[in-house]
């Protein structure tokens, strides 16, 4: 369940470890793009929306932690703070849970060859709960805007 | 003038500006191969990042572009030993490449009918080696690690 403390957005700890792989997703996105602008001089105009993209991912990954927790546990911020960084994160990761879901027959198939239990319905039940953390953070963000 | 101070030469600034933007995409690389590394952990993060916030703060004080008239740089080496030697390193490489093509670019310039630049090329190298060479005097004489 999502909640809202004042200005703080409190990410259920079974939900962290999406948001981290989202954020790190984008991390990725921002380094790899700062690599390879940066040794062109003419694409060095890009270098500033890049390097601010991965300054607001860092400054996330700072509060909510990079690696992770056994268990996980919930994690609360600022959202007003760390806006940006998270609906980019979440939407990254709504992306590739949407993929998970789509592969989650075969992956079940792959398991059943190695005798393992399916995970087709923890995999849809996951991909709910993100999409409605993230449409309660867009609700979120949109009173904010309006506030 | 602090006595820390180094003062970077008009026509080498630009060569220090693009070896920090080399170090910068070195750096960017290092992050990225640390995301996907599957048993990452926070302190593979530091180093990389920390190499990063150095070059970035050190193209803070020279300036991120190209300037049609550039001035000579000056700022403190002990706050930027790190970032200039690893700057220098790399701008080397790059210049040294440079020499070794030399005569094919002239080959290409005659065709096009545009006057040699192998005796330019060869005597900005010889400059940017001296003026390392003057550096790393200069961080021995500090007697500060250079790593």
């Amino acid at each position: 369940m999502t909640r809202f403390r004042g200005k703080m957005l409190v990410v259920p700890a079974e939900l962290v470890g999406n948001l981290r792989a989202g954020l790190l997703d984008v991390l990725a996105s921002a380094a790899e793009e700062i690599a390879t602008v940066s040794i062109v001089i003419e694409g060095r105009g890009l270098l500033r929306e890049a390097l601010e993209r991965l300054d607001a991912v860092r400054a996330l990954l700072d509060v909510i932690g990079w690696t992770e927790t056994d268990p996980p546990v919930e994690v609360r911020f600022d959202l007003r703070e760390h806006w940006q960084a998270t609906l980019d994160a979440l939407e990254n990761e709504i992306s590739a849970s949407r993929d998970r879901v789509r592969e989650a027959a075969a992956v079940d198939a792959a398991r059943a060859e190695r005798g393992e239990p399916p995970k087709r319905e923890e995999t849809i039940q996951r991909a709910r709960a993100l999409r409605q953390f993230v449409a309660t953070v867009r609700t979120r963000l949109d009173g904010i805007g309006e506030g | 003038m602090s006595t820390n101070a180094l003062v970077v030469p008009a026509e080498l600034v630009g060569n220090l500006r693009d070896g920090l933007h080399a170090a910068l995409s070195f750096a960017a690389e290092e992050v990225t191969s640390v995301i996907f590394e599957p048993e990452r952990s926070l302190e593979m993060y530091r180093e990389p990042l920390a190499r990063f916030d150095r070059v970035r703060a050190l193209l803070d004080v020279i300036g991120w572009d190209r300037e049609p008239d550039p001035a000579e740089a000056r700022f403190d080496l002990r706050e930027h030993l790190h970032a200039t030697l690893d700057a220098l390193e790399k701008e080397i490489d790059v210049a040294s490449d440079r020499v070794k093509e030399a005569a094919t670019v002239d080959a290409e310039r005659a065709k096009r009918g545009e006057p040699p630049k192998r005796e330019e090329t060869i005597r900005r190298v010889l400059a940017l080696r001296e003026f390392a060479a003057t550096v790393r005097a200069y961080v021995d004489s500090l007697e500060v690690p250079r790593r």
